[in-house]
């Protein structure tokens, strides 16, 4: 794999400085990216020294993009791509890694392969229009999560790494969406609207034991488990414009960790457990950082 | 493609290269095709004196901000919060300047100015498909029967005529606005001289501009395009070889042409570099940001009508489109990921700075798509078409602000009053832009069309 240098987007030196937003940010924070394009879902790739996020990259082109955090070069992840690509995810041990790939006009397959882009499955395309969504693995490889369409609402299913065995884990009213597994696979996190408004859900990994976790009258969404599963990240739109929360895995010990005029969105965890990896609009340019948990 | 620009500091104005022997065989009549604004620009098929009525001009410029493919009014500025489920969606509500008016969650900072607009929720029209419903929206009319009827921004510029350097409609776009292949039919002059068609402009999210009607002048550097000897010379060089008829008309077009890409006034006009740093962030790093400060721009330099297109595409998510407002699927993800939060900020700096600089006293901004959607949500947790209801945001030109004209039902399905039609919406652009009834009637356009009563 070839690295654009004229891609390298900002000195490394910026990635060794942390500092506060200065709106009255709870936590610090460092930038990784300078750019301002719009970015969706980041996540880490293979070990904590790259990761992988979704990219704007022009008005008819959604791109997987791979970012080293050594030195900051970033790089599509498939060369020669022209097609939407969507919602990465990566398994935890870095073996497979899957993402949507859009098929002509609201279509989209989900691909499954290995680290070395050898293809190991494929969801194909649903019948009619459609799109799959959220993409999450097992700890231990055995299944993919995914979120999709039908019948008026909006599911959560799993499939085998070759696209296979398709079981259905949600069956609720409204949309279920962006799932995620805990550490060690017993539980998973989720986006419901199924009693009224986008909030956190977490429910066995076989789809039962289904628990409230948030009560808020506007959006809660995007939960993901921290490293040691005692915690979830998520975003909410509560205090009036997307920020990032902190909450342990029941519900309780609620923190807000971002607090900006402007758009806080897609936290992950490091690796680390210390850290979240997130987009942030500021001044109107859509960059990554990292943001220090309070201890 | 090679790219000549005219600026030495930065790159903002890219004039794409016109080859006269392409690889794609492309003729220069097919180029004539496929540029059709080019006359517009450069004021060519202007044989009569522009009509001038003696009614006073409340709006000197109109921005039509079209917002294709049509935005869930439910999901934005018309949530149906007690609605059942099924047609509420998943959204929360939020309350607005305007006491007792709420809006979506999605857009808060429109929310903080509704004070600064007059939101219509009444709109209706009668096309429920991409290609037609285009040009109803933009032209008040059907596609069928033929003829197709002119866009707003042609009746505007037949109105005004060519005055100074720059055209005098404008449309912010990577390309002919189209529904997949199939082009809306009511993108121009219609019924009107073809010098009425839009000039066609794109911005990217990083400010740069680019004149695709403008794609004939190959490898002139900046320095050589003030030489008008070379100009002529590497024009005469470029039309060797070709029929010569019509070579004078092309001696013409690109005299005019020289005119218009040395002009100060439309150089100054479309270059985003003489902005500040924090006012290009203020509009948002996208496509959209970007355009809509153009558009600011282009309504100081004077420019008569500008429509500000969200894309050049309706589809929501298909591979080499861009991405519009036509969310059969991923409605919701796409409204909170990617539109309302672009459009919210894009829209909001527009507001603002066209208020700051006090140009809303005579410019009209509207912002509407051709349709809204399905109140019902769809088998794919989206949702579809919806003609019968809809939204408008109408600003400035003396326009009181503030207000809400029309409802919706307790489902968002039909108004509970009179429908706006996009008829009347031409007819009250034309009206507030100084064309009267007798203007409109010299022209023969906007037959039968009336004024929205309680927005004036």
């Amino acid at each position: 794999m070839s690295y654009c240098s004229h891609q390298v987007l900002i000195p490394i030196a910026l990635c060794l400085l942390w500092g506060g937003f200065p709106c009255g940010t709870v936590a610090q924070t460092r930038q990784l990216t300078d750019d301002g394009t719009m970015k969706f879902t980041p996540t880490f790739f293979r070990d904590d020294n790259e990761v992988a996020f979704v990219q704007f990259t022009k008005p008819t082109l959604f791109q997987i993009i791979s970012l080293k955090l050594d030195d900051l070069s970033v790089r599509p992840l498939h060369e020669n791509e022209s097609n939407h690509e969507l919602d990465m995810a990566i398994s935890p041990d870095g073996a497979y890694y899957a993402y949507i790939k859009c098929h002509g006009a609201l279509t989209g397959s989900i691909e499954i392969l290995d680290a070395n882009q050898n293809q190991i499955g494929t969801v194909p395309p649903g019948e009619g229009f459609g799109i799959y969504r959220s993409l999450a693995f097992a700890p231990n490889n055995s299944r993919l999560l995914f979120s999709y369409p039908e019948e008026v609402h909006q599911q959560i299913f799993s499939v085998g790494l070759k696209g296979d065995n398709r079981q259905q884990l949600t069956n609720s009213s409204g949309i279920n969406n962006w799932p995620c597994f805990s550490p060690d696979g017993s539980l998973i996190a989720f986006g419901s609207t199924r009693d009224g408004n986008y909030e956190i859900y977490t429910m066995q990994s076989d789809g039962t034991g289904v628990r409230r976790l948030t009560n808020s009258p506007t959006m809660d969404m995007r939960p993901k488990f921290s490293p040691d599963g005692q915690r979830i990240c998520f975003t909410s739109n509560r205090d009036g414009n997307y920020e990032i929360y902190v909450m342990n895995f029941d519900g309780s010990d609620l923190q807000r960790i971002t607090d900006h005029p402007e758009r806080d969105d897609y936290a992950t965890w490091h690796p680390n457990g210390k850290q979240l990896l997130m987009v942030s609009e500021r001044s109107g340019n859509h960059d990554l950082y990292f943001v220090e948990l309070p201890r | 493609m090679t790219t000549v620009s005219l600026l030495e500091s930065e790159s903002v104005i890219d004039i794409g290269t016109f080859r006269a022997r392409t690889c794609d065989g492309l003729s220069r009549r097919s180029f004539l095709r496929l540029a059709p604004s080019l006359p517009a620009a450069l004021g060519l098929g202007l044989s009569t004196s522009p009509a001038q009525a003696a009614k006073p001009i409340r709006a000197k410029s109109v921005v039509f901000v079209f917002l294709w493919g049509g935005p869930s009014h439910l999901d934005t500025f018309d949530p149906k919060p007690d609605a059942p489920a099924e047609y509420r969606g998943p959204l929360g509500t939020i309350g607005t300047r305007t006491p007792g008016v709420r809006y979506s969650e999605l857009i808060p900072l429109l929310a903080q100015r509704s004070h600064l607009f007059t939101l219509i929720r009444s709109n209706q029209q009668t096309a429920a498909g991409h290609p037609d419903g285009g040009t109803v929206a933009l032209t008040g009319f059907e596609e069928r029967p033929l003829p197709v009827k002119p866009n707003f921004g042609s009746i505007i510029a037949a109105h005004r005529g060519h005055r100074g350097q720059l055209p005098p409609f404008v449309s912010l776009t990577s390309g002919m606005l189209a529904d997949s292949s199939r082009i809306i039919e009511g993108y121009g002059a219609g019924t009107l001289p073809l010098a009425n068609d839009p000039f066609l402009v794109s911005c990217s999210d990083r400010g740069q501009v680019n004149l695709p009607s403008l794609r004939l002048l190959e490898g002139l550097s900046p320095a050589r395009l003030d030489d008008r000897r070379t100009l002529l010379n590497r024009l005469e060089t470029d039309l060797r070889g070709w029929d010569t008829a019509g070579v004078a008309a092309w001696n013409k077009t690109y005299e005019a042409a020289y005119r218009l890409l040395t002009s100060s006034e439309a150089r100054q006009a479309f270059d985003l570099t003489s902005e500040s740093r924090a006012t290009r962030e203020r509009y948002g790093r996208t496509t959209f940001g970007q355009s809509a400060l153009l558009t600011r721009r282009l309504v100081e330099a004077g420019v008569p009508y500008i429509q500000l297109n969200y894309s050049r595409h309706p589809e929501a998510i298909t591979v080499g489109y861009e991405f519009g407002w036509d969310t059969h699927i991923m409605n919701f993800e796409l409204l909170q990921d990617q539109h309302c939060p672009i459009f919210d900020r894009a829209f909001s700096a527009l507001l603002d700075d066209l208020y700051e600089r006090g140009l809303t006293d005579d410019t009209l901004v509207i912002a509407m798509g051709e349709f809204g959607r399905t109140p019902k949500i769809n088998n794919r947790a989206s949702r579809d078409h919806w003609p019968r209801c809809y939204f408008s945001i109408w600003a400035g030109a003396g326009i009181e602000p503030g207000r809400v004209i029309g409802a919706s039902d307790r489902l968002g399905q039909d108004p509970l009053s009179d429908p706006i039609t996009p008829l009347m919406v031409g007819t009250t652009i034309a009206e507030l832009a100084g064309m009267d009834a007798q203007a409109r009637a010299n022209l023969n356009v906007l037959e039968g069309g009336t004024v929205i009563d309680e927005l004036l």
